[in-house]
C-alpha cells in the first residue's frame, strides 16, 4: 500500500494560554514566552492510523508538511515511528494560505509524488480548526472522501473506515485510491522505538519549492487565499465564581449542595 | 453569470422531523435574509423527505428545494455533493447554510471546493457586512482560545454553523412557501461510497444533547470506576454523564459523551465539572451551559475562571458527600 | 561550539517526556515510594519494548548501540518524571559493568534479559559507612575448592529486594592497598544464606541491607579478573555517574520550571509573587545553577562518548549537580511556600531526589577529594 499522510507544524496547542498575544498586524496568534512545536494532533493520529496499515499489510508511507521554519525534530518525528519519507513543502511562497491554497499545493506535490492508494489528514489543524483541507485535496484529486475516522482497514482496492457519527459511529466502504481525515477517536498514538528513533537520521527529508511541483503562484500560499480574515480576538472572560468553603472536603460538598438547593439549581 | 441571491439552508431531518440544528439555521437564515432583503430559502435532500417542507416553511423559509431519490437515503459523499453543485448552480444563493453535522462537516468543504468558492466550518455568529453585504464569519480558533472573524468574496459564501449558537423561531404554521421539485440527476455508477453498516451507542438513560444537568468527568478521575461515581451523581441529579477528551482517550468514558470542539456540544442548565481543568477544548463544547460548578484540586484550574460556584478539593471526597446531601436535602 | 542534542536526540527525549506524562505520573511515583517492589511492571515492560533498556548496551547483546549522550537525553526526562524503579541498579550499576568485564557467555546470558525487560541486577557495594572508598569494604569471599564463600553485610544496595542476581564487591585478598584484592560475584539471589532488609527511605528509593551468610558462589561467577574488581568497577561508576548527573539535571530543571510557574501565577499582596526583585533572585540563582549541572553534565558525557579523559569533569558534575538540585528544589519550598509544604504538591518529590542523588555514587566531599587529586593535592 503506497500512503501519504499531510501533516502541519503548529505552536503547541497545550501551552497555556498566558503564553500567547494576538497581533493584530498579521491577525496571528503569537507566543511571548517560548513555546515548542509540535506536529498538530490529529495529524498524528493520521500517522497512526497509516502505521496501522503499514502494520497490517505493508506498504510505504509518505509524509508530506507544508510550512517555514520546521523543525527537523518535530517533523521527522513520522520517521521515527515508521513512516518511509519525507517531503517537505518549505518555502514562504507556500505559507499565508487558507485551506484551498494549501491543498492545492499539497495536492499537487501528492501529484508528484505518484501512485498512492490513500490519503491521511488530520480532521482538523490545531490552530486553525478549519477542517477542510483533507476535503479539499481530495476534490482537487478526484478521489472519494471519508470524514472523521476512527478505524480503518484496507481491503484489496477498497478501503473500510469507522466513521464517527453524532451517536455513533457508521462503517462506509470506498475505492481506493481515497482521502481519510482522522479523528481522535481512532486512539492513542505509538511511542517510537529507540531503533526507530535512531534509524530516522538516515532518511534526510526532501525539499520541493513551488516550481518542483508545478504549482501555480497565484494559487498558492497567501496569494490564493479565497477567504479574508476580518479580525481575530479573545473573548472577555467575565465570571465571578463563588468558592465554597468548609473545614474538610466532605464539609464544603456539604455546603454546596445546600448552596445549590438554596438558589434553585438543584 | 447570474446574481446570487437568497440564503439557502440544506436542512436535515431525522425520523420525519426537522433537526435541531436546521431548525435553528432557519432562524438565522431567516435573520440574514431580512437583513439582506432577500430570500430564504431550504434545500432537503434524501429519500422520502418531502413531506418536511410544511415544517421546514413554518420555520422560516419562503422556498423549499426537494431532492428526493432512494439513492440519496443515506448520505454518501459523492452523492450529496452532486446534487448540492446542481442546485446551487441552479438557484444561485448568495449564502449556504449547513450544520455543523457528521453531514455538514464532510459535505460542505467539498462542495464549496466543486463550486470554486469558500467555506468556513463550525461558526457561531453569522453578520452582514452593511457595506459589502458579505456575510461576516466568526468561528472559535486556536482550541476555542480565540474568535476568528472571516468573510470571502466568491459566492456562494459556504458556512457550517454550530449546534446551540442560533435560534429556532416560533414555528408558524400559517406561514406560505413554495415547494420545488429537483431532480437528483444521479449517475448510480459515479457513486461509490457504501454504506455497510449504521452503529449507534446504546445510550440509558436521558440523552446528553438534551439533559437539563450534565456532570462532566475529566482527566482527573483517573479510571473507569470513577465515572460510575458519576453516573450516580448524575441519576440523582436527573441528569447525564459527560466526559473531557482524555478519559476518553484513554477509554475510561465512551467518545460519544465526549463534550468539546470536537465532541458534543450541551448547554444544560446546570453542568458540574468535576476533576475538569478548563482547556478551551473541552469548554468549546459547554460554555452555553447557564451554571457551571467546578470542583477540582487546583485552586488556580482554568474552570474556576468559567464557573458560577466552586469547590476546590479532592473530587473522590467530595462527591460521594455532595451526593449523599443531595439526596437528604432532596427527601426534605 | 553545539550544546544541544542532535535532531534524533531531541526526538527521543521529547518522546521520552511524552511518554512518562502519560506512563508515570505523580500519582504512582508516590504510590511507589510506599511500594515494598517500587518497580511498576506495566511500566518497565513498555521500556523495554521501545528500547530503552538496551538503549546503551551494543546491538549484538539485545541492545540498541546507543552512546551516553543518546542515554542523558533519556535520563533527563527520567529525572523529570522521578521515575521510579531500578534503572540505575540494573540497567546501568551491573548492565554497564558486565558488559566491560563479564565473559562472552556471562554477556549472552545477562544483557538481553535486561534489554528485555526480564532480569533485574544490582550492584552491592557499599556498607555500614556507606562509604566509596575502597576500605570501607569487609566483607569476605574465602575460597573452598571450585567455590567462594562470602560473609558479611552490605547496605544501602538499591532495589536487592527485586533483584534476580546481585553483584557483590567481595574482598578475596588482603593486598597491600585496600583497592587490591576485591573480586565481583555474580550471586543468584535464591542462593541460600542471603537476608535482604528493604529500608525505608526518604526519597523511597529502595535501599537494602542484604547480609551474606556464608554464601556459597561458583569461581565461574566472578566477572571480570580475580582479586582486580576495583579498577574496572570504578569505571563503570565513573559512567554511571554521568547518568546520575543527567538524571538530576532533570529533576532540577522542572523544579525550577515549578517554581517559577507558581511565582508567575500566585497573587499576593495585589501581584504576583514573581514580580518581587527577591523571588527573581531566587529563580536567577537556580536558573544558574541548573545550567551550570547541565553543562558540567554534558561536557563529561560527550567527553566519555569520544573516548577522551573526564575524571576531572566527572567529578565536577556529580559534586556540583547533587548540591545545586538541593538548592533548586528547596529554592522551590520556598517560592511556592504553604502550597509547596504539602505531599499533595510535586517539590517534595524533587526535594527528597536531590538528596538521594546528591549520596548516591558518592557526595560532594568524596569528589572534592578526587577534584584535588586531579589538580596534584
Amino acid at each position: 500500500m503506497n500512503m501519504i499522510v499531510c501533516i502541519k507544524q503548529v505552536l503547541d496547542p497545550e501551552a497555556p494560554l498566558s503564553s500567547f498575544k494576538i497581533d493584530p498586524a498579521t491577525n496571528t496568534m503569537v507566543p511571548v514566552t517560548s513555546v515548542p512545536f509540535v506536529i498538530s494532533p490529529f495529524d498524528e493520529q493520521a500517522v497512526e492510523a497509516a502505521l496501522k496499515i503499514k502494520d497490517a499489510k505493508g506498504g510505504k508511507i509518505t509524509v508530506i508538511s507544508l510550512g517555514v521554519n520546521l523543525l527537523r525534530d518535530v517533523v521527522k518525528k513520522p520517521l521515527s515511528l515508521g513512516a518511509d519519507e519525507l517531503i517537505l513543502l518549505e518555502d514562504p511562497a507556500f505559507i499565508g494560505g487558507d485551506s484551498w491554497s494549501t491543498a492545492y499545493a499539497l495536492a499537487a506535490a501528492i501529484k508528484k509524488v505518484g501512485q498512492f492508494d490513500l490519503i491521511f489528514c488530520g480532521r482538523q489543524a490545531a490552530d486553525s480548526d478549519s477542517g477542510q483541507v483533507g476535503a479539499c485535496i481530495a476534490e482537487i484529486l478526484g478521489i472519494p472522501q471519508v470524514s472523521v475516522a476512527k478505524k480503518v482497514e484496507a481491503i484489496d482496492g477498497k478501503v473500510k473506515v469507522d466513521k464517527v457519527t453524532t451517536d455513533g459511529y457508521e462503517v462506509v466502504e470506498v475505492p481506493t485510491p481515497a482521502l481519510i481525515t482522522v479523528s481522535n477517536e481512532l486512539g492513542e498514538v505509538r511511542f517510537a522505538t529507540f531503533k526507530g528513533t535512531m534509524a530516522s537520521k538516515k532518511k534526510e527529508p526532501i525539499i520541493w519549492k513551488p516550481a518542483d511541483i508545478g504549482a501555480e503562484p497565484a494559487k498558492i500560499g497567501a496569494a490564493g487565499r479565497r477567504i479574508k480574515t476580518r479580525k481575530l480576538f479573545q473573548p472577555v472572560r467575565d465570571s465571578k465564581c463563588e468558592i465554597i468553603g468548609g473545614e474538610t472536603d466532605e464539609d464544603k460538598a456539604a455546603n454546596l449542595a445546600k448552596k445549590l438547593v438554596e438558589v434553585k439549581l438543584i | 453569470m447570474a446574481d446570487n441571491k437568497g440564503v439557502m439552508i440544506f436542512v436535515e431531518v431525522i425520523d420525519g422531523k426537522l433537526t435541531n440544528i436546521a431548525q435553528e439555521l432557519l432562524g438565522a437564515g431567516r435573520k440574514l435574509a431580512n437583513d439582506l432583503s432577500e430570500e430564504l430559502s431550504a434545500l432537503i435532500v434524501g429519500s422520502g423527505v418531502a413531506n418536511i417542507a410544511p415544517e421546514a416553511i413554518a420555520y422560516g423559509a419562503d422556498k423549499i428545494y426537494v431532492v428526493d431519490a432512494p439513492l440519496l437515503k443515506d448520505y454518501r459523499t459523492d452523492a450529496y455533493v452532486a446534487v448540492v453543485e446542481k442546485v446551487v448552480k441552479q438557484v444561485n444563493p448568495r449564502i449556504l447554510l449547513l450544520g455543523q453535522t457528521t453531514i455538514g462537516r464532510d459535505l460542505a468543504p467539498r462542495a464549496a471546493c466543486r463550486l470554486i468558492t469558500g467555506a468556513i466550518l463550525d461558526c457561531i455568529a453569522l453578520d452582514i457586512d452593511t457595506a459589502t453585504k458579505q456575510l461576516l464569519i466568526t468561528k472559535p480558533v486556536y482550541g476555542g482560545n480565540a474568535r476568528a472573524v472571516y468573510s470571502m468574496e466568491t459566492l456562494p459564501q459556504v458556512a457550517t454553523v454550530r449546534a446551540k449558537a442560533m435560534t429556532a423561531l416560533v414555528p408558524d404554521s400559517s406561514r406560505k412557501g413554495q415547494v420545488v421539485i429537483v431532480d437528483a440527476g444521479l449517475d448510480p455508477a459515479a457513486i461509490k461510497t457504501n454504506v455497510l453498516q449504521k452503529v449507534v451507542a446504546e445510550t440509558t438513560g436521558i440523552k446528553l444533547e438534551d439533559a437539563s444537568v450534565v456532570v462532566t468527568g475529566g482527566r482527573g478521575i483517573g479510571g473507569p470506576e470513577g465515572f460510575k461515581q458519576l453516573e450516580e451523581l448524575a441519576k440523582v441529579l436527573k441528569g447525564a454523564v459527560g466526559a473531557t477528551r482524555p478519559p476518553c482517550d484513554a477509554g475510561w468514558a465512551p467518545d460519544t459523551i465526549q463534550i468539546g470542539l470536537t465532541g458534543k456540544i450541551v448547554s444544560p442548565y446546570v453542568y458540574i465539572a468535576v476533576a475538569v481543568s478548563g482547556a478551551s477544548q473541552h469548554m468549546a463544547g459547554c460554555s452555553g451551559s447557564k451554571n457551571i460548578i467546578a470542583i477540582n484540586r487546583d485552586a488556580e484550574a482554568a474552570i474556576f475562571k468559567e464557573a458560577r460556584f466552586g469547590v476546590v478539593g479532592d473530587w473522590k471526597k467530595i462527591i460521594p458527600a455532595f451526593e449523599a446531601k443531595v439526596k437528604e436535602l432532596q427527601s426534605k | 561550539m553545539d550544546f544541544d542534542y542532535n535532531d534524533e536526540q531531541k526526538m527521543l527525549k521529547q518522546g521520552a517526556r511524552e511518554f512518562f506524562e502519560k506512563e508515570c505520573p505523580k500519582s504512582l511515583v508516590k504510590q511507589m515510594m510506599e511500594d515494598e517492589k517500587g518497580n511498576p511492571p506495566e511500566l518497565w515492560k513498555k521500556m523495554s519494548q521501545l528500547g530503552w533498556l538496551g538503549l546503551i548496551y551494543p546491538e549484538k547483546y539485545g541492545g540498541g548501540d546507543g552512546n551516553m549522550i543518546d542515554l542523558i537525553a533519556l535520563e533527563e526526562e527520567m529525572g523529570r518524571a522521578c521515575l521510579p524503579g531500578p534503572f540505575l541498579s540494573t540497567v546501568l550499576l551491573s548492565g554497564l559493568f558486565i558488559l566491560h568485564n563479564g565473559s562472552e557467555e556471562q554477556k549472552k546470558e545477562i544483557l538481553p534479559k535486561i534489554a528485555g525487560g526480564q532480569l533485574i541486577l544490582t550492584l552491592a557495594l557499599t556498607e555500614q559507612s556507606d562509604s566509596y572508598e575502597a576500605s570501607a569494604v569487609s566483607v569476605e569471599a574465602k575460597a573452598e575448592k571450585d567455590d567462594y564463600i562470602i560473609d558479611g553485610t552490605k547496605l544501602f544496595v538499591p532495589d536487592a529486594q527485586i533483584a534476580d542476581y546481585i553483584i557483590c564487591i567481595a574482598r578475596t585478598k588482603k593486598g597491600d592497598k585496600p583497592e587490591d584484592g576485591l573480586t565481583a560475584f555474580l550471586v543468584d539471589r535464591k542462593t541460600p544464606g542471603i537476608t535482604i532488609t528493604l529500608l525505608k527511605t526518604l526519597a523511597g528509593d529502595k535501599l537494602c541491607e542484604v547480609v551474606f551468610n556464608k554464601v556459597k558462589v561458583s569461581k565461574k561467577n566472578i566477572i571480570g579478573k580475580l582479586d582486580q574488581a576495583w579498577g574496572p568497577l570504578q569505571q563503570t561508576l565513573q559512567q554511571v555517574k554521568i547518568a546520575q548527573c543527567a538524571e538530576m539535571v532533570g529533576g532540577a530543571q522542572r523544579a525550577l520550571e515549578l517554581a517559577a510557574d507558581h511565582a508567575k501565577k500566585r497573587i499576593q499582596f495585589d501581584r504576583p509573587i514573581g514580580s518581587f526583585p527577591v523571588i527573581h533572585h531566587l529563580i536567577a540563582n537556580a536558573m544558574m545553577d541548573v545550567d551550570a549541572c547541565k553543562f558540567l553534565t554534558y561536557e563529561a558525557a560527550w567527553k566519555f562518548s569520544e573516548g577522551m579523559p573526564c575524571a576531572k569533569e566527572i567529578a565536577m558534575a556529580k559534586a556540583w549537580t547533587g548540591e545545586a538540585y538541593q538548592r533548586t528544589a528547596a529554592m522551590g519550598h520556598q517560592v511556592l511556600g504553604g502550597i509547596g509544604y504539602t505531599l499533595d504538591g510535586e517539590m517534595h518529590l524533587y526535594f527528597r531526589r536531590a538528596k538521594s542523588g546528591e549520596l548516591t555514587l558518592g557526595d560532594g566531599k568524596f569528589h572534592r577529594e578526587a577534584l584535588a587529586k586531579e589538580l596534584g593535592m
